[in-house]
């Protein structure tokens, strides 16, 4: 388990690896807003919240569908869900990989966005991406589960996990607005979400793997 | 009734909902026809 | 109900309460219509009030399309059961359908109401986002080739979907501001005036009979589908 973790994450923070073009995506999105809506900073400042809520999760989709990719068509999918440590496990280790290396990142750079938004505190977004990232990679995990055997899987697999993460979204932009009680109901979904979604990833990838 | 001043929105909304309704309906049930007519030219 | 199970029974069964289902459903409709047209206008909403009479069950069958949905699917997961496949895969393009026909006349409720033809209201949200995991569990059942895999995958999207829907059911009334507040179900009775029930609960029991003619109607058709291609792949090329 910590071996496909490990794995992973030294896969995706090589030069050029997913946690790059995540955290790049992450701040041309955030580039391209007030580009969009005007150079007010006091307007920016209101919006950032939930601007880089929703550019935070749209980055951590960005490397999703791979997740599982590489290891089903090499076959070593099949070896794992048949070896001691059990597909559920694998699962966990992937999300918790996928996190280190998208949530995380984009939760460190942050405070630089939130300065440049014009938001004089970012402890709150800081601590909302923290908590709160998890569950983008634990249900995101799921849907990569689900279209793992289908061809341009990465297609239709914003639509179907965009729409489970809306309470993630409005908790997290919530909580980074210090809205009074959004943290501890982030915190509480977060926590769901990464407990039940190995276990639906699990049966995802078995399905797909035909077992 | 001549609907006062919302009879528009209260007429739009009945239209689109059996439009959309009969639409469904006429769907499923040519869908039906054409299953049924095609396993019987099978047998 | 395992009896039931078994295609032909259940094509049986299916064929002879489908005209009776039907004919229930094109009565109460014409029953609940009469009754929607004839009630006064409400002192506050006046004329739109009718509205109401076809924006409420359809979103109610919706929302039990989902459910019937997820039970199939449940169903389909565990006792690995080919009707139950059918089953929830003839539920979500109704579902989808009637949660559009409750997000439409949602909008054509709240222009006079609001002011405007959307407001970011819980309700309406939380039919938004309904409307995108129907959508979603449609385009993924379409995208998987192999009709089984399809039916297990698309099981559990259903059931992730029904996990979650409560959770964003309250997550959305919990960020919103101009909730209506759910005035039928409300504790210490319902607030709407009571001449106003009678039309809303016989067109609800429409829609719900309507719901379950068609779903029926599209379960044999998949049945019989299914046969056909038996027939063809027995014949041989």
């Amino acid at each position: 388990m910590s071996a496909i973790l490990f794995r992973d994450v030294r896969l995706a923070a090589r030069a050029g690896g997913s946690a790059m073009l995540a955290l790049a995506f992450f701040a041309a999105v955030a580039t391209l807003v007030p580009l969009g809506v005007g150079a007010d900073l006091r307007l920016l400042a209101k919006i950032a919240p939930g601007v880089l809520w929703v550019a935070a999760v749209l980055a951590a989709l960005l490397a999703l569908d791979r997740l599982f990719q590489a290891d089903f068509e090499d076959g070593s999918l099949d070896v794992v869900a048949l070896a001691p440590p059990s597909l559920e496990a694998t699962a966990f280790a992937k999300i918790a990989a996928h996190w280190l290396t998208t949530g995380l990142p984009l939760t460190l750079l942050s405070p630089l966005l939130a300065v440049m938004f014009g938001l004089e505190t970012s402890g709150a977004l800081f601590v909302s991406l923290l908590i709160g990232t998890p569950a983008v990679s634990a249900i995101g995990a799921i849907g990569a589960g689900l279209t793992l055997s289908i061809r341009r899987g990465g297609l239709i697999l914003p639509l179907i996990v965009l729409p489970l993460l809306a309470p993630a979204v409005i908790f997290g932009a919530g909580a980074a607005q210090e809205v009074a009680g959004a943290l501890p109901l982030l915190a509480a979904f977060s926590l769901v979400a990464c407990v039940l979604s190995p276990f639906a990833t699990a049966a995802a990838v078995r399905l797909n793997l035909g077992s | 009734m001549n609907g006062g001043d919302y009879g528009f929105y209260v007429w739009t909304a009945y239209g689109v909902s059996f439009a959309g309704l009969a639409a469904a309906i006429v769907l499923t049930v040519l869908g039906r026809m054409r299953a049924a007519k095609a396993l019987e030219k099978l047998k | 109900m395992l009896r039931y199970a078994n295609p032909t029974r259940f094509l049986q069964l299916s064929s002879a309460l489908v005209p009776w289902l039907g004919a229930a459903s094109a009565a109460l409709f014409a029953i609940g219509l009469y009754l929607g047209f004839r009630v006064p206008p409400d002192y506050q909403q006046g004329e739109t009030v009718r509205v109401m009479f076809i924006h409420v069950p359809a979103a109610w069958t919706a929302m039990m399309g989902y459910g019937l949905m997820a039970a199939a699917s449940l169903v389909g997961l565990v006792w690995r059961h080919p009707l139950a496949d059918t089953a929830a895969r003839a539920a979500a393009p109704l579902g989808a359908l009637f949660t559009a026909l409750g997000l439409v006349t949602g909008s054509l409720w709240g222009r006079p109401m609001w002011g405007a033809w959307w407001v970011w209201d819980g309700r309406l949200t939380s039919f938004l986002l309904l409307e995108f995991l129907y959508l979603g569990y449609i385009a993924l059942w379409n995208a998987i080739e192999d009709e089984t895999r399809a039916a297990r995958v698309c099981a559990i999207l259903a059931l992730v979907g029904a996990v979650n829907l409560p959770i964003i059911e309250f997550s959305v009334d919990w960020w919103t501001t101009l909730h209506q507040g759910e005035s039928i179900l409300r504790k210490g009775g319902p607030l709407i005036s009571s001449v106003y029930l009678w039309p809303l609960f016989t067109m609800a029991l429409a829609y719900t009979f309507l719901f379950f003619t068609l779903w029926l109607l599209r379960i044999e058709t998949e049945i019989l589908r299914r046969r056909a291609r038996n027939a063809l792949l027995a014949e041989g090329p």
